[in-house]
């Protein structure tokens, strides 16, 4: 997200206040989203794959929403109209290929390509999907199915080799040797693949609201929390989304609230945290620096600017949702004050660790506990695991792998830890200055506990990742 | 008088439709402008199809029919009598047929085609043709007229957004063509403007006849492109193209495409938006809201407008150019051994400068000096400032570890103050700036390329207040320095403002940033872990040979002679030789042989009647110690000029003393 799409971001949020009637907007947040997809889709060097991913990304909201309806019920009028919608949207700019050169990508010529791919992907491959999923596939499987392709997908596109591979095959079929493949790159699937789980998940367990396809396909693909989070809850997102006619003109308040949010986060993510990119931690900057003392000061602006980066697009995201009437959850509530890691993790990327807590942490638990799995024991298997399923979703990669189990590890720690203290701690409670010392020792040991877990996330290799962390205690010199 | 009001506004309307009908037809639809001319027995017709383009960019089909002439150009191509052909428009100019006459006469026929957008002429009668056609429709009252008045309304208003969008998608090129010498140079680039940062361009050149051409993208990245082709350039990239005529004089053309967008792409954007908005208000009938609302909005956007204001003045009126001195360096972190100038190196913590204070701030040089230290300065360019070198591999550092001593017991501590790019006024201003760090001697090396006839240093522009003082303390010509551009002598509120300084304040941000990973990793770049040696085979043209600058030399001349000033040793670098088939063949890219030794001479030659210390070190090198360049040394290359020239500094040391 640059400066150019905020501030285009800034100018659809006062016109769609200002200019649309009640019963406008909520169709308008629907095409702007589904735009928003194809503009912000890179070129990739597999001709049409840039159009392709957008398109696939909205037909499988489609097919998501599809197969969590009641096969008894029919379409609505709502339901189609949006469909209808939908397809013209993707039709019109997979047309505009044919008017726009520079719309082509790296496509040297004009082709019928695109169109095609837009009918037949869009078109041909939904509507047989739709049909066989409603007419040959139990409910439960059809759900099944596509939790297993959209976890297939995510493993595959989040693993190098593989998404190499898939990148050298498509590679081989479509350009000549000549030219280099580039990297497969599905801008948004990271978010959009956990709101797509967390509807079926939901629809599994029987508690999925009824939410109309025009409010799956603005849920999932909302501009705003596109690319980088927070994942709402589609009954929150819902709730929002069915007042936005009630939304009023005048109403300073929101602008104001959505204007501060917004200039925090540009405040944050593009003031600070981009010049503090210079002095971060870095797989280059972790080969020079010269004495443990500069490398905790690199780690320390490293954690600082990757706190403000990414709470900055938060905030970003929150205010033009609050512009726009739809309040997008807080995804961090100042992390690094808090005392201990599992207060932590209740604060930092709070919409990932509530969607894993819900339905990683929970089942998982529950499972093993029905198990007679000693309650220890679960706690250690559900957190190690859900911990690892937060790093790897961040890449399938070693390093992403060991910065789950530190905190995975560090959690079960300070549960046990706080098991065994507890009464000591209820104790305190009558000393507050002696709690007070409690909880100033506890904040600076998570701090240093967090801080440190950074540099299996900063450096992808694992091995000088180790190095670093040894010489950042003085070894290894 | 209802029926006055009708009568007036059907009048209005049928005006403003007229308008409307005019304004589009003629410059749409009607035929396009043709000229006629006769010279003689010659007869030329040029015409256009169509009198305007919507956007810069497109293009417009042109006809010609010429009789009785020698030789006919449309831009720059020849054609012949008879053509038909799509003219693309850049802004810049008209389609134009040039005509040679039998007699040798020229004459250009330009046709009048603008581009729409770019027009006030356009954009007064659009707007003015419309709101005669709101106005009469409104107060003629016709039927259905507020629903008319919407439909009119939006539909002006998309079509506005509809050009914008266009505009967005599809800008113009920027394009450059002119001849020199007998040299057709052609450059364009395929966007006007940028979006973001993250934006990319083509660069398109064409060079007829063919001749040397290089694409400078900075100080960093030089590199030599053949006559025709294309390339990419991203974001703040700004390239330029350098072509070298037949007769060595570059000429240099850039490629700068802004990252914004024109005023009047904003002024469709806002028309439109607010056209669009208009009609809402009167459909919705929610106008007090919006306007309240948009109050609101304007009325916290002018406060932040006047906060703006307020600090820009107060900076203006509190900004001196020592502050821009204020540094962490030498205090919070270690000073740079060099200046901080950008190498090609992945990981850099580099910026370049040309704040003079800026760059001094940051270098150990203003540390106070010890007592028992012998402070010498050593100038020079790229070779000298250690390009691909560490920094304990530069000849000043390889000075240094000799461990000089002088006669008084001071021990030699040398300085690196060279810059990549070699220029003897730069190298003067420099110097005459560091005198204030008390520097016991100098060392001055240079090369032919340093005397070289070029555009004015970048350096020596962004402190041009000082260098007109100092070239009139040496009563140098003045006329020969493109100063006058940045000339700070008078300079206005305006002119120290934030916004006026912001390149400036961005440096020197940066500056310590970057201050800050040096002081941390103790390194200035992730340094190649290997650099090329240059390959000596007589593969190479004298393509940057340039012609040695009288001017120049006598600069050199009045600087040397100055009094008051420590000892210079003035000594001319090492340069590589490559092996030629034929003796007369070029030394190497740099310098022919002839004009190379014919400035030996030269300097020797004045050095020895101005009494100057100089040495002449052109081969205190051996060949397999070059790099990439012909004046780029390998550390052992440095070793082999330090040695040569450790004697040489302690001689004179040691003379100074006496």
């Amino acid at each position: 997200m640059t400066l150019t799409t905020i501030a285009f971001f800034i100018i659809f949020a006062l016109a769609y206040r200002w200019f649309l009637s009640p019963n406008q907007r909520g169709w308008v947040l629907l095409i702007a989203s589904e735009i928003f997809v194809f503009w912000i889709s890179p070129a990739l060097s597999i001709p049409y794959l840039d159009i392709g991913l957008a398109t696939v990304t909205i037909a499988l909201t489609v097919l998501v929403w599809w197969v969590t309806q009641s096969r008894t019920a029919s379409l609505t009028t709502d339901d189609k109209i949006t469909l209808v919608l939908t397809i013209g949207v993707v039709l019109f700019l997979a047309t505009l290929r044919y008017l726009l050169p520079s719309w082509r990508g790296l496509t040297p010529a004009l082709s019928v390509w695109p169109l095609l791919l837009a009918l037949v992907g869009f078109g041909g491959v939904l509507f047989v999907t739709l049909v066989i999923t409603r007419r040959f596939v139990k409910p439960v499987s059809a759900v099944w199915l596509l939790i297993a392709l959209i976890v297939l997908l995510f493993i595959m596109l989040k693993t190098e080799p593989l998404a190499e591979a898939l990148v050298t095959v498509l590679h081989q079929l479509t350009l000549p040797e000549d030219i280099l493949p580039a990297p497969l790159i599905w801008i948004g699937f990271s978010y959009v693949a956990f709101r797509w789980l967390h509807i079926l998940f939901d629809w599994r367990a029987g508690q999925l609201p009824v939410v109309s396809l025009r409010e799956t396909l603005t849920y999932v693909l909302f501009f705003p929390a596109f690319l980088a989070g927070p994942i709402d809850r589609v009954e929150s997102f819902s709730a929002d989304y069915r007042t936005l006619p009630a939304l009023s003109v005048p109403e300073t308040t929101r602008l104001l609230d959505g204007g501060e949010r917004l200039l925090l986060g540009i405040l944050k993510k593009f003031v600070i945290a981009d010049s503090l990119t210079l002095l971060a931690l870095s797989p280059a900057t972790a080969q020079h620096f010269t004495s443990p003392a500069r490398g905790w000061l690199l780690l320390y602006i490293y954690g600082i600017r990757l706190f403000l980066d990414f709470s900055g697009y938060t905030d970003i995201a929150i205010g033009v949702g609050i512009l726009l009437g739809i309040r997008l959850p807080e995804n961090f509530t100042r992390p690094y004050r808090k005392a201990n890691i599992a207060a932590f993790w209740r604060s930092w990327h709070i919409t990932l660790s509530n969607w894993v807590r819900f339905y990683i942490f929970a089942p998982l638990s529950r499972t093993l506990l029905r198990r007679h799995w000693p309650p220890l024991l679960v706690v250690f298997v559900a957190q190690v695991f859900s911990m690892l399923i937060i790093g790897l979703w961040h890449g399938f990669t070693w390093s992403f792998a060991v910065w789950g189990l530190w905190h995975g590890l560090g959690l079960f720690m300070h549960k046990v830890w706080s098991d065994r203290t507890r009464r000591v701690y209820l104790r305190l409670r009558q000393k507050p200055r002696l709690q007070k010392v409690w909880s100033v020792v506890g904040w600076f040991l998570t701090l240093q506990f967090v801080m440190l877990g950074w540099v299996w996330f900063v450096l992808p290799d694992v091995e000088q990742a180790a190095q670093v962390l040894l010489k950042l205690f003085g070894v290894g010199w | 008088m209802n029926k006055l009001k009708r009568g007036a506004g059907l009048i209005l309307l049928l005006i403003g439709i007229g308008e409307l009908l005019l304004l589009l037809g003629g410059l749409f639809i009607a035929d396009g402008p043709t000229l006629h001319g006769q010279q003689g027995a010659a007869t030329v017709q040029f015409e256009a199809d169509r009198r305007a383009v919507l956007l810069p960019g497109q293009c417009v089909p042109v006809r010609w029919q010429v009789d009785g002439v020698e030789a006919v150009y449309l831009g720059r191509d020849g054609q012949g009598g008879v053509g038909e052909q799509s003219f693309c428009l850049d802004g810049t100019e008209r389609p134009t047929l040039a005509v040679v006459f039998v007699d040798g006469s020229r004459i250009a026929y330009p046709l009048d085609v603008v581009i729409a957008v770019y027009s006030l002429e356009v954009w007064l009668a659009l707007t003015g043709g419309l709101s005669l056609v709101l106005a009469g429709i409104w107060l003629a009252k016709i039927a259905h007229y507020r629903l008319i008045m919407q439909g009119i309304l939006l539909v002006a208003g998309l079509a506005l957004l509809a050009v914008v969008a266009l505009w967005l998608i599809h800008p113009g090129p920027l394009v450059i063509h002119e001849t020199v010498d007998d040299v057709y140079i052609y450059s364009s680039t395929d966007r006007r403007w940028l979006l973001d940062g993250e934006d990319c361009f083509l660069l398109e050149w064409d060079i007829d006849p063919a001749a040397t051409v290089y694409i400078r993208s900075g100080v960093r990245e030089i590199h030599t492109v053949a006559s025709s082709g294309e390339d990419e350039y991203c974001g703040y990239e700004r390239p330029y193209l350098e072509v070298v005529l037949p007769d060595g004089r570059a000429i240099h053309y850039p490629a700068i495409v802004p990252i914004f967008v024109l005023p009047q792409f904003w002024a469709a954007l806002l028309l439109g938006l607010a056209l669009v908005g208009v009609r809402q208000w009167l459909w919705s009938g929610n106008a007090s809201g919006v306007r309240q609302e948009a109050r609101f909005v304007l009325r916290v956007a002018a406060k932040t407008l006047a906060l703006l204001v307020v600090f820009n003045l107060l900076f203006a009126l509190l900004f001196t150019d020592d502050m821009a001195g204020l540094s962490l360096y030498n205090w919070l972190v270690p000073g740079r051994p060099r200046f901080p100038t950008n190498m090609a190196e992945a990981e850099a913590y580099t910026v370049n400068t040309n704040s003079l204070p800026a760059f001094f701030a940051a270098h150990e040089l203003r540390q106070s000096k010890p007592e028992d230290e012998f402070r010498v300065l050593l100038l020079g360019d790229s070779g000298i400032w250690g390009w691909h070198l560490h920094p304990e591999d530069t000849l000043a550092a390889q000075l240094t570890a000799l461990g000089l001593t002088t006669d008084d017991g001071r021990q030699v501590q040398v300085y690196n103050l060279a810059g990549p790019i070699p220029a003897v006024d730069r190298d003067i201003l420099v110097m005459d700036y560091a005198q204030r760090y008390d520097p016991d001697l100098i060392i001055w090396p240079i090369t032919k390329y340093t005397l070289r006839e070029t555009e004015t240093h970048p350096l020596l522009r962004e402190n041009a207040a000082e260098m007109q003082a100092l070239l009139a303390g040496l009563g140098s010509d003045m006329t020969a320095y493109d100063l006058q551009l940045h000339s700070s002598d008078n300079p206005t509120v305006l002119d120290q403002t934030i916004f006026a300084n912001q390149d400036l304040l961005n440096e020197i941000f940066r500056l310590q940033l970057t201050g800050v990973m040096w002081g941390v990793t103790g390194i200035e770049a992730e340094y190649g872990s290997s650099y090329r040696l240059i390959d000596r085979s007589p593969q190479r043209s004298a393509a940057f040979a340039a012609p040695l600058d009288e001017n120049r030399l006598d600069l050199l001349t009045a600087w040397m002679n100055e009094p008051d000033q420590p000892p210079i040793l003035l000594f001319n670098e090492p340069i590589f030789v490559q092996e030629n088939e034929d003796d007369s063949g070029p030394y190497n890219i740099l310098y022919d042989q002839e004009p190379y030794d014919a400035y030996r001479a030269l300097l020797a030659d004045r050095a020895a009647t101005n009494e100057w210390s100089y040495v002449d070190l052109w081969d205190a090198v051996t060949m397999d110690e070059y790099t990439d360049g012909p004046l780029h040394y390998s550390p052992a290359g440095v070793g082999q000029l330090s040695a040569a020239l450790a004697p040489l500094v302690l001689d004179l040391a040691n003379n100074s003393i006496e």
